[in-house]
């Protein structure tokens, strides 16, 4: 079903395994943000500059947010007022941006096995590989990281992203540096992930097409967010409908 | 030129003062970089001091800090049942301090580089700030880091002014190579002079030349 737009107001908190109200600033931006998100792929939709890296980053831990709460399976892990800072280590999150960020010195598996929360080193690269299984590039586990295409890095970065078994996923534009095959490829590939760890995820995006794999929409405009409503994945022209860009949307050619 | 022992005795010095100042510096490195905290303009300029200072004043301030009046002094001669001062344990003191500020600053600016996302994707993957820096940001420096250490080498091994006040010139126990150039200069011993500068500018430019090549971007 689909919710009209509604206005920013946090749900209940207990309910939501992410619940987000807060102003975060970088130098002279700042951004409001405020919504929450459920097990499945909530976009973090609209133009470039608006906010959406800056409000992800601070739901991550590596800014702290000038007012407001963040809210992470019911445990508060920034509240500035309340002085509750908890550090990005122990928040227990996946993250792949749009650059992979692997260490080039390290081999994917081993990029990989950093993640792993405990257990011998032999144990650490077991599960490496298994994630790496699980993604799809069991094949690259020993490979240079520096020779990986972009899909490639960006499914090593997805395996490290589930390694530290993580509560929430942060996708910052993950597919954006990818050709277009790839992008679909990727797309469902995180679709997948989501629905088997029944995780919620959050994606940073202002490509309309990434409404194919997503259940929620946040729209940003420069600084600040402006509603939030469900989406339907049956019906991915809804998003490109709410953003008022109805007319300029196409499916993706396969889609 | 004859007698070899002073270039030995420099090598064998340099090698510790290099160990010495090399994880000193880089530890130093690591803490001005990521560091914030009260002081931290005080500390960088105290770890500079060395390549600023005249050799004579940095030596002159070793010797009071580390003579046999000092408590550091007075504690090392009741550990070890000699003074420290004039001997070659004085000589790896005087050349790892000279070394210090280049191996600091060399390592700060390869620490500064490297790319925050990459250590902003180890803290998200749950690595602690130790693990971060053990297995993210030094290796990615690494080139910085060996550049900076060979440096501190480099320096090391040319160190004349802060040894000859702590360590003193004593032929075969304190008397490292440039030492034994500028006695054979005051000697008027022209062959000793020559073979002796040459080797030290021959290892100087070897040293100065692998870092530059290994600072050069790798073509895959």
């Amino acid at each position: 079903m689909i919710a009209p737009a509604s206005p920013p107001a946090p749900a209940p908190r207990t309910a939501s395994p992410l619940a987000v109200d807060v102003t975060v600033s970088a130098g002279r931006f700042a951004v409001s943000a405020a919504f929450v998100a459920h097990p499945g792929v909530t976009l973090l939709f609209g133009p470039s500059g608006a906010g959406k890296s800056l409000t992800l980053a601070t739901v991550a831990g590596l800014l702290r947010p000038d007012r407001g709460t963040i809210t992470l399976h019911g445990t508060v892990v920034a509240d500035p007022g309340a002085g509750v800072h908890v550090p990005t280590q122990q928040r227990r999150l996946g993250m792949v941006a749009q650059s992979a960020a692997l260490l080039p010195h390290r081999s994917p598996r081993d990029n990989v096995a950093l993640a792993v929360a405990s257990g011998t080193r032999t144990e650490r690269r077991r599960r490496a590989a298994e994630h790496l299984d699980a993604v799809g590039a069991a094949h690259l586990a020993s490979a240079p990281t520096s020779g990986l295409s972009g899909g490639e890095q960006q499914r090593v970065a997805l395996a490290r992203a589930l390694a530290g078994r993580p509560r929430l996923l942060l996708l910052d534009e993950p597919f954006s540096a990818l050709d277009r095959p790839t992008r679909t490829r990727l797309r469902a590939l995180v679709r997948r992930i989501v629905d088997d760890h029944h995780l919620p995820a959050l994606l940073v995006t202002h490509d309309l097409d990434d409404a194919v794999v997503a259940d929620r929409v946040v729209r940003f405009e420069p600084g600040a967010t402006v509603g939030q409503d469900d989406l339907d994945r049956s019906r991915p022209d809804r998003l490109a409908h709410l953003v008022g860009l109805g007319e300029t949307w196409a499916p993706a050619c396969g889609g | 030129m004859d007698d070899w022992a002073p270039l030995w005795l420099s090598l064998r010095v340099a090698g510790v003062a290099t160990v010495v100042a090399g994880s000193l510096g880089v530890a130093f490195a690591y803490v001005l970089a990521k560091g914030r905290f009260r002081g931290r303009g005080l500390l960088e300029a105290v770890v500079t001091l060395p390549i600023v200072l005249p050799p004579t004043v940095l030596g002159y301030y070793l010797l009071t800090t580390l003579g046999v009046n000092s408590p550091v002094g007075r504690a090392w001669e009741r550990a070890f049942g000699e003074p420290l001062v004039f001997t070659v344990g004085a000589a790896v003191v005087a050349a790892s301090v000279s070394a210090l500020p280049f191996v600091v600053r060399t390592a700060r600016a390869a620490i500064e580089a490297v790319d925050p996302r990459l250590e902003a994707a180890g803290r998200v993957a749950g690595l602690t700030e130790w693990r971060v820096a053990r297995h993210v940001t030094l290796p990615a420096a690494r080139r910085g880091l060996a550049a900076g250490v060979a440096l501190g080498f480099a320096r090391a091994l040319g160190d004349f002014g802060a040894t000859v006040m702590v360590a003193g010139n004593i032929p075969g126990r304190t008397q490292t190579l440039p030492i034994a150039v500028y006695d054979a200069v005051q000697a008027g011993d022209d062959d000793t002079a020559r073979a002796g500068s040459l080797v030290l500018a021959a290892i100087a430019i070897v040293v100065l030349v692998a870092i530059n090549v290994a600072a050069r971007p790798r073509t895959s």
